[in-house]
């Protein structure tokens, strides 16, 4: 009886002490798209995180892009059952900060470390002044292209819309394009497109977003040009693979192709039989300054967590304080971390890829963070372009159109402006 | 006469006791969401943070969306190029293999293996197809006629995209037709023919006649099929190019998922479920008039 007693008071303590312990153990939940080559090695930071903070854990969860990007965040909001942490492209940050969906990270990041980013990383998770996320990697987009057709056609590296035409002109054959770019409407397909509206010297609105620049010489010239690509048999109107793969370039189906830094390790990986340059994409005129984009994405946490301090420990660990940066980024020479630190102690790395190193010393310096207009503008714009592209459209009567709308959306436009500083 | 309404009232409950699987099925996942769209619709909302009330903004701006018009114009071009050519080739292939032997088993498996493989494989399959270095090309270059976009092309995509849909729906209306052709007495043909009818007359006066529920269900399911086609746009063109293989309900789609105008696109989709109940209607009266 005695013993019984006894079984049943240390079982009793047993019960209280564990949930004494699971009471303090708290469960953040970390939501990211599905990527096979990357998601092993955050989840190799996340166990290693688990591991020295047993009282926070993080639960890594991915899901296929399209759910993703599409009806997982949106479901998640509004059941309630948000993750504490996700990532957030810069394009579809605005939205959300909008809503008030981000948490502010100012107060939560100190000097040091907000001075160790990337100026033009840093502004990416910024609007007007705050914070709303930390930025992981930057891929800024090139022309690549294939050295050995360049050499064979007597072509230099066109510095200029023009150049760049007649240089698709001499490439163009029979069973090769001269350039793959995205013929299908979408997020990417302006992403890629924005440097021939920049190195035209031209955007889409004034600074302070209220006044549409559409209908200027630079936009039109940027609208052209894509429309020559379809028009005149230079790109694919349709592709068989996607247009941020290295794979239509390496197949041969085009002798350039507009596309971002990300492929580096494909290229390395299954290096074609031909030499790859990359070029930037050209100005409109030779004297004028050409201009590229970059993407990446941003740890950002939802400002309706439990848990804010503890979530803003974890990404600031995994950005500041681990080595995900070096491993993620650095390691496989495809992608540049978003500090500065980084980049410089890994420049040696870089160095085994010509291609990197270009991209860091040609590249990154014209390179500007991805716009963030709203869905309302990027509608237009793809509308616009897809139209010039495919039915013709005179480019000035398409950009004439576009700077109407988006002057008639930004007159009643009442949210936060998305422009960088 | 005391059990009599009894046993009448246990046969009406039993009776509704089969039914309530299916209703609350049908209630789940058609009458709840159609009221949902339509609430949705009265909303603006990003699809994250607060839904706003907007009242029929959303539903009055529908009309003077040069995009929906243009979306609803392909819907029609693609019904108006599906639904004839559906109803024909599914009811020869029935013809060709009605009746049961070895051969025809043989064709009636090919032609509904089709409907066993999911459409994203399908699309795929034809995307590569039609690509510039794919096979048709190949076999346009063997024959000395140039490459063609297909996909690319404004005026070849809807096309393409029809035969993809024809490609896997084929099979399957086949076999209703052989089920109808099956219905029909062989004496009524024996009859015929005894008295001169050839094949032709025999199917205008005799098949054709006999087949009308048959084909009442396979143009009504058909027109239901082809308004709420997907997969395919979404596989093979994305819409583009410049619109021309998008329909209201891809339409829709594109507008909640890609641009987060949840309202506005919910308010279209309800206008799309609107057009699909009033054209079936229609071909239900349609139908029962000529019967």
């Amino acid at each position: 009886m005695r013993r019984l007693a006894f079984l049943i008071t240390f079982l009793s303590l047993v019960l209280v002490v564990n949930f004494a312990i699971a009471g303090q153990q708290i469960t953040l939940s970390f939501w990211k798209f599905t990527a096979p080559p990357d998601d092993p090695i955050i989840e190799k930071y996340v166990n290693l995180w688990n591991e020295t903070h047993p009282d926070i854990q993080v639960k890594f969860i991915t899901m296929p892009w399209s759910d993703y990007t599409g009806t997982a965040l949106p479901a998640a909001f509004a059941s309630g059952e948000a993750p504490d942490i996700f990532w957030l492209s810069p394009g579809d940050l605005l939205r959300y900060v909008n809503e008030g969906i981000l948490l502010p990270l100012n107060n939560l990041v100190t000097e040091e470390e907000l001075a160790d980013l990337l100026p033009e990383a840093r502004k990416r998770p910024t609007v007007e002044g705050t914070l709303y996320g930390l930025p992981v990697e930057i891929e800024p987009v090139a022309i690549f292209y294939n050295v050995n057709l360049f050499k064979e056609s007597g072509l230099d590296v066109p510095k200029s819309f023009e150049a760049l035409l007649n240089a698709a002109e001499k490439l163009k054959t029979k069973d090769r394009y001269s350039i793959i770019i995205d013929p299908v409407p979408s997020y990417y397909q302006l992403f890629i497109w924005y440097p021939f509206l920049w190195g035209a010297g031209a955007d889409v609105m004034s600074p302070d977003w209220k006044k549409a620049t559409m209908d200027t010489e630079g936009a039109i010239a940027a609208l052209k040009i894509w429309g020559d690509f379809i028009q005149k048999g230079y790109s694919p109107s349709t592709l068989p693979m996607p247009a941020g793969s290295i794979d239509p370039l390496v197949t041969g189906l085009g002798a350039m192709q507009l596309v971002g830094m990300w492929v580096l390790s494909s290229l390395e990986q299954n290096p074609p039989d031909f030499e790859v340059g990359i070029f930037p994409v050209p100005a409109l005129r030779e004297e004028m300054s050409p201009a590229s984009v970059f993407g990446g994405w941003n740890f950002v946490i939802n400002s309706k967590t439990r848990y804010p301090e503890e979530a803003t420990a974890f990404c600031r660990w995994i950005i500041f304080e681990s080595d995900f940066l070096k491993e993620y980024c650095v390691d496989r020479a495809s992608k540049l971390p978003s500090r500065v630190s980084v980049l410089e102690a890994g420049r040696e790395t870089f160095s085994r890829n010509p291609l990197a190193i270009e991209f860091i010393d040609k590249i990154l310096p014209i390179a500007r963070p991805e716009p963030r207009y709203p869905t309302d503008v990027v509608k237009i714009l793809m509308d616009t372009l897809s139209f010039v592209m495919f039915t013709g459209l005179d480019p000035k009567e398409a950009a004439r159109s576009a700077n109407a709308q988006i002057q008639s959306y930004l007159d009643t436009y009442k949210g936060r402006i998305g422009a960088y500083d | 006469m005391f059990l009599r309404p009894n046993h009448r009232t246990l046969r009406i409950l039993t009776g509704y006791l089969f039914v309530i699987p299916d209703f609350v099925g049908l209630l789940i996942f058609f009458i709840v969401p159609a009221f949902l769209a339509v609430y949705l619709g009265l909303h603006e909302w990003s699809g994250v943070g607060k839904m706003r009330y907007v009242g029929f903004v959303n539903f009055r701006s529908i009309p003077t969306d040069p995009i929906f018009v243009k979306s609803l114009l392909v819907t029609l071009r693609l019904l108006a190029l599906f639904i004839p050519l559906n109803f024909l080739f599914s009811l020869i292939l029935a013809l060709l293999v009605q009746i049961p032997d070895r051969t025809t088993s043989v064709f009636r498996t090919i032609y509904f293996a089709p409907v066993a493989v999911s459409s994203v494989s399908i699309g795929l399959i034809w995307k590569f197809m039609c690509q510039p270095n794919g096979i048709l090309n190949v076999l346009l270059a063997s024959i000395g006629i140039e490459r063609q976009p297909f996909l690319g092309s404004i005026n070849q995509a809807l096309p393409v995209l029809v035969s993809t849909i024809l490609y896997q729906s084929v099979g399957y209306f086949m076999v209703i037709f052989i089920a109808g052709l099956n219905d029909i007495p062989q004496e009524i043909y024996e009859a015929a023919k005894v008295d001169g009818a050839n094949f032709l007359q025999s199917l205008r006066f005799i098949t054709l006649p006999l087949l009308k529920p048959v084909s009442l269900f396979v143009l009504v399911t058909s027109l239901l099929n082809a308004f709420q086609v997907f997969d395919q746009i979404q596989i093979l063109t994305g819409g583009g190019p410049a619109y021309a293989t998008t329909t209201v309900v891809f339409y829709s789609y594109r507008l909640a998922f890609e641009f987060y105008k949840f309202g506005y696109g919910s308010a279209i989709n309800f206008v799309a479920f609107l057009i699909q109940m009033v054209m079936s209607l229609a071909l239900f009266r349609l139908m029962r008039e000529e019967k």
